[in-house]
């Protein structure tokens, strides 16, 4: 019995890979809104689109396993230090295309175009609008002053986004300043790091500390929450976008990149320049609160914030500075 | 030679975690075990910021204080309320007995983002009151104890049933006889209780201690949502942040570790005085009589910790899903509830037909080797699942690079879930095992040979004798093994096929990833249901049988 | 084919460096009754477990009705056992405990025998409780039927008084007696009380360290024991001295 159905199985496993018009991606971005675009897609071109979850680095070991044998198409993952990692790992492949080169501003792809952002976000500081004065922070730099003594709040170190911001200091001032950074930042916090972004956000709206940094979607995401407490949250907090005089604001992607020995080549790319057309990147601001690629949009939080001067960093800086990084904040003792 | 193979199966990743460890140390070991690693600070002249301890140092000693304090506190409210449920007469009594179980179905990740909802806002304004008060370093401790008395509390009440369930099978098999005598010779009820009952129940309180430390050794949902750091978030941290495998993989091994003391404590605390207690056979135990005054404060307590551990959780699960129903509908997470009752019920019977295997082979080779080696078969429970789930991607890697069964495997792992059964065969034998092992154990040998005698082989005693005289134990192993596999999250993340996805899954990529609470209220609540009525199914027919 | 149900020859038993059995010999005839007696301790049980093919011998012949035996398992022996603890299967009624080594009889003839098995031992007014619902004397029956049932070569009992009161006893020892006779088996009875032994057999065989230091007629015995200890037995009454 149990034979039986392995063998049809087996059997409809391999009818199916001979003429399946279909892409598989490993995906750690959990969004159901992205699945709302990949059933876009499949309209559009017929293609299926399977889909497989689970935390990047869960997916990496899954294909390292895999080998040639690969069973993925598209690997997609928040964090550009992610993708750096994925390329150096050997996982992912080079692909030209006009369309991406146009789509994809230079920073945000990388050098051999092995991966490419889909979607952009910026690290910001939020402060609580009743305590801190507009204008009274206007670097990163800033939060390590004295009169920040306990005033301060972030999320751990081992938060990717941490360590990637940290991984553009150590790119554009070099790793002695970002150890001092991180060591005096730590001891400006009000308390111990933990929790997500939104925490560091009700810890500032509670008055438990006075600002944190997060990142720019989930202030939008609490913005236009159901949820009338976050809402509550999103009204007492006021958004500074730093270092504008300096290194500008630091950015970082959700991006994807062609696995190498991807079975459906030319769907994988079919997928990935949708992604990165207008009609894809204009949903993400209103679903998922991030910056399109072109960083306009017509979206009312994204016009609120107004533009601002991002990090020109090449962000696959950050893959080559993430280990460093890590290391650093465990010298700095940040948890 | 079949349980051999078993073992050998379930002991892969094991073995996979051994031969990690005993490669040297890395440098991201380096990270974990010295402080200021790489003299990075003393080399800047910060020597003033070297931190006391290194981060493993730290991490150990919070795991260890969670252990215990956990441990500690479900002994006292498990013991405690078995013992009344099972002796004391008090109103409720009956339906308390049944759902003092129920918090087993809250999967300990939902709990923790439950509790935390309820409690950060009453947190916050607390922290300010306490620095308008004390200052700045006395908030930052009242945050820190906060959060570890939080979960504490919060894996105390996932966990205590099982310590209750335990409990409350054995006081209420406990002859009657013993007790009376005991009264007889003039020991008051609490003497009783301390100096009878509670040594004979030993043994199958520790076995429900030992589950409980398991579950909160590897807990790692529970812990990332309240802020706590333990061996098992550094496993990922070593994993995903310093890139290292290794390390990761040596961290479980630490963990292991304690595991093995905790075994040996085991085998030391309720090896040494292994007696049978005769059985109750009357199936009702005369109860006893209380104060009213005093079965009211019983009734009351029972009520309090129910409240705690499920009602106020799951009301809040509730109030959150009616807002997300506004905007979603059930039907789109009817798929998954077929996803996840077809692989907790398959692989509950695969567990259970492997334990019955297992034991079986225990049985009817009673060397020390077999014995030894099913012992060992259970310490999948111990490896967190997302290790567990690395190690068999990597194991399946090397098999499909060295031989020519990859097609079977590609099938298995990629193509179905079977491969996500296999997986669970091996970190749930230790939940399968013991009940199964402990029921076959009071089988007397004589029926054995009795059923030769009359002319039996082995299957046809099996099919005959012994299957129907394990009928409890199996439902019992039954319902543990559909509820915890129904809960799983970090193999099932890792090893999911394509396209698939389980009420866990979904409810942690809503509720942690996206913290899009009041649509992920849904499936939790699906998820909570699903297991209620694995409860109801599995005491139904254990009942009519 | 000889005219006996069954022959040990030169049977012995280690475990260990531990000699259990030194080279039993025995022979008993169809239809007749023969008791096992000795201290406890003395290898008497061990010989009807080999003769069950419970446990194997290390060394030596088991012939059953003509057959040598020692190879085949338990199963497929058709010998009864009577176990002192009694081993009623606790899920099953009394008539499906009878029935349980009828496997290979059709419904109907199962039915006729355990029926008539019921009416033999005296238990058509319990036949549908439970074993833990029965007195001892009740739960003894059901086992000897249980053993009868599958028509044994030869019923084997193990210590079958040793959880009865006196006059249970007394009541039952004869009632074995005549169902022997009456079904015409062969039984062979392990003992540790001489006065069972000399009132139920037809052959003792009286067991010493692992031996058959005598066997004969409970008269022969008693008229010529070989040796003192036999002789101290037989007059004395009970074998354990304790």
């Amino acid at each position: 019995m149990k034979n039986n159905i392995i063998s049809i199985g087996l059997l409809a496993i391999s009818s199916l890979s001979a003429l399946a018009n279909e892409v598989t991606l490993y995906t750690y971005r959990h969004y159901e809104a992205d699945s709302a675009l990949y059933e876009k897609f499949t309209q559009k071109t017929g293609i299926k689109v399977n889909i497989v979850k689970s935390k990047a680095d869960a997916l990496f070991e899954r294909l390292k396993s895999e080998g040639s044998d690969c069973k993925s198409d598209l690997l997609v993952t928040s964090d550009a230090a992610r993708l750096v990692k994925a390329k150096n790992l050997g996982l992912l492949q080079s692909v030209e295309s006009s369309t991406l080169f146009t789509n994809v501003p230079a920073n945000l792809r990388d050098e051999d175009n092995q991966w490419f952002g889909i979607t952009v976000r910026a690290r910001v500081i939020v402060y609580n609008k009743d305590k801190v004065k507009a204008g009274a922070i206007t670097s990163y730099e800033d939060l390590t002053k004295p009169e920040w003594k306990g005033r301060v709040v972030a999320r751990s170190s081992s938060n990717i986004y941490n360590q990637s911001l940290l991984a553009s200091m150590v790119a554009n001032k070099g790793s002695k300043e970002a150890l001092l950074w991180a060591l005096k930042l730590r001891k400006n916090m009000a308390r111990k790091p933990q929790g997500s972004d939104r925490d560091q956000m009700r810890a500032v709206a509670a008055g438990l500390a006075d600002a944190a940094i997060v990142n720019t979607y989930y202030i939008g995401l609490l913005a236009n929450s159901q949820n009338t407490k976050d809402q509550e949250v999103a009204s007492k907090i006021a958004v500074c976008f730093p270092n504008q005089d300096s290194t500008g604001t630091h950015i970082n992607i959700s991006g994807a990149g062609i696995c190498k020995y991807s079975p459906n080549k030319a769907n994988a790319l079919k997928l990935l320049e949708f992604l990165t057309s207008v009609e894809a990147q204009s949903t993400f601001p209103k679903t998922t609160s991030e910056f399109p690629l072109s960083m306009k949009s017509d979206s009312p939080l994204i016009l609120a914030w107004g533009k601002f001067k991002a990090d020109n960093l090449k962000l696959s800086e950050l893959g080559k500075h993430n280990a460093t990084a890590a290391k650093l904040f465990n010298a700095a003792n940040w948890e | 030679m079949g349980a051999l193979l078993l073992c050998l199966l379930v002991c892969l990743p094991l073995t996979f975690i051994l031969y990690e460890s005993s490669k040297p140390s890395t440098e991201a070991w380096q990270q974990l075990s010295q402080v200021d690693p790489g003299g990075i600070l003393e080399e800047l002249d910060l020597k003033e910021e070297i931190p006391e301890h290194s981060r493993l140092y730290l991490k150990t000693k919070n795991t260890l204080l969670l252990l215990c304090s956990v441990v500690a506190l479900s002994a006292m409210a498990g013991i405690a309320l078995a013992w009344v449920v099972s002796r004391w007469h008090f109103p409720l009594r009956k339906s308390m007995s049944v759902c003092l179980v129920l918090p087993l179905t809250i999967p300990s990740y939902i709990l923790a983002a439950s509790y935390k909802l309820l409690t950060i806002d009453t947190k916050n304004s607390l922290a300010v009151w306490v620095r308008t008060n004390w200052g700045q370093d006395v908030m930052s401790t009242f945050d820190e104890l906060w959060n570890f008395t939080l979960a504490t509390f919060v894996l105390t009440a996932a966990f205590f049933p099982y310590v209750y369930l335990a409990a409350r099978t054995a006081f209420s098999n406990l002859s009657t006889s013993y007790l009376e005598s005991s009264q007889s010779l003039g020991l008051s009820s609490s003497q009783t209780f301390l100096k009878v009952a509670l040594p004979l129940a030993r043994p199958a309180i520790i076995g429900g201690l030992m589950l409980v430390s398991l579950e909160t050794l590897n807990e790692f949902g529970a812990m990332k949502i309240l802020g706590i750091d333990t061996l098992t978030t550094e496993i990922f941290y070593a994993w995903t942040n310093l890139e290292d495998k290794n390390a990761a993989i040596r961290l479980a091994g630490c963990i292991m570790l304690i595991l093995l003391v905790l075994l040996i404590a085991e085998q030391w605390l309720s090896g040494g005085k292994r007696f049978h207690a005769s059985r109750n056979t009357s199936s009702s135990p005369t109860l006893k009589k209380i104060p009213k005054f005093k079965s009211a404060l019983v009734t009351l307590s029972c009520l309090t910790i129910l409240f705690l551990a499920f009602i106020l959780p799951v009301g809040q699960l509730i109030n959150l899903a009616v807002d997300g129903l506004e905007k979603d509908s059930i039907s789109r997470f009817l798929p998954l509830v077929a996803n996840s009752l077809w692989l907790a019920a398959n692989s509950s019977v695969l567990i259970l037909f492997a334990s019955v295997f297992l034991a079986y082979a225990c049985r009817k080779i009673p060397h020390w080797s077999m014995v030894t080696l099913s012992k060992v078969s259970t310490l999948g429970y111990a490896i967190p699942g997302a290790i567990l789930g690395i190690c068999t991607i990597a194991v399946i890697g090397f098999i499909k690079n060295n031989t020519s069964g990859g097609n079977l495997l590609d099938y298995l792992y990629y193509g179905s879930s079977y491969g996500l059964v296999l997986a669970y065969l091996v970190r749930f034998l230790a939940v399968g095992l013991p009940p199964i092992d402990a029921g076959l154990k009071q089988i007397n040998r004589n029926l054995d040979e009795a059923s030769q005698c009359l002319g039996h082989g082995f299957l046809s005693t099996f099919f005959r004798l012994h299957l129907p005289l394990l009928k409890l134990s199996l439902s019992a192993g039954a319902i543990m093994l559909f509820i915890d596999i129904l809960k799983e999250l970090p193999l099932t993340l890792i090893l999911n096929p394509s396209n698939h996805e389980t009420l866990a899954t979904k409810t942690y990529s809503l509720f942690a990833v996206e913290e899009r609470y009041t649509t992920g209220a849904i499936p939790a609540l699906i998820l909570i249901l699903a297991g209620i009525m694995g409860l109801c199914a599995v005491r139904y027919i254990s009942r009519n049988k | 084919m000889t005219d006996h149900s069954l022959e040990l020859k030169n049977v012995s038993k280690k475990i260990g460096h531990l000699t259990i059995l030194g080279g039993v010999n025995l022979k008993l005839d169809t239809g007749k009754i023969g008791v096992l007696a000795g201290e406890s301790g003395s290898g008497k049980t061990t010989i009807i477990r080999i003769i069950a093919g419970l446990e194997s011998p290390n060394d030596g012949e088991v012939i059953i009705c003509g057959k040598e035996s020692a190879t085949i398992s338990a199963k497929g022996r058709n010998v009864g056992l009577v176990f002192q603890d009694y081993a009623l299967f606790p899920h099953l009624t009394v008539t499906q405990n009878i029935a349980f080594g009828l496997r290979k009889a059709s419904n109907n003839e199962k039915q006729q025998r355990v029926d008539s098995l019921l009416n033999l031992l005296n238990l058509m007014d319990i036949a549908k409780r439970f074993p833990h619902q029965l007195s001892g004397g009740q739960q003894q029956r059901v086992a000897i039927a249980r053993a009868l049932a599958p028509r044994p070569a030869i019923i084997l009992f193990d210590e079958p008084f040793s959880n009865l009161d006196s006059i249970q006893k007394r009541k039952l020892r004869e009632q074995i007696k005549t169902l022997i006779k009456e079904t015409k088996s062969t039984a062979l009875i392990v003992t540790h009380d001489i006065d069972d032994a000399m009132r139920l057999a037809d052959e003792i065989f009286i067991i010493q360290h692992g031996k058959v230091v005598q066997s004969g007629t409970p008269k022969e015995l008693r008229l010529s024991p070989t040796n003192s200890y036999v002789a101290e037995l037989v007059s004395h009454g009970h074998l354990d001295r304790s």
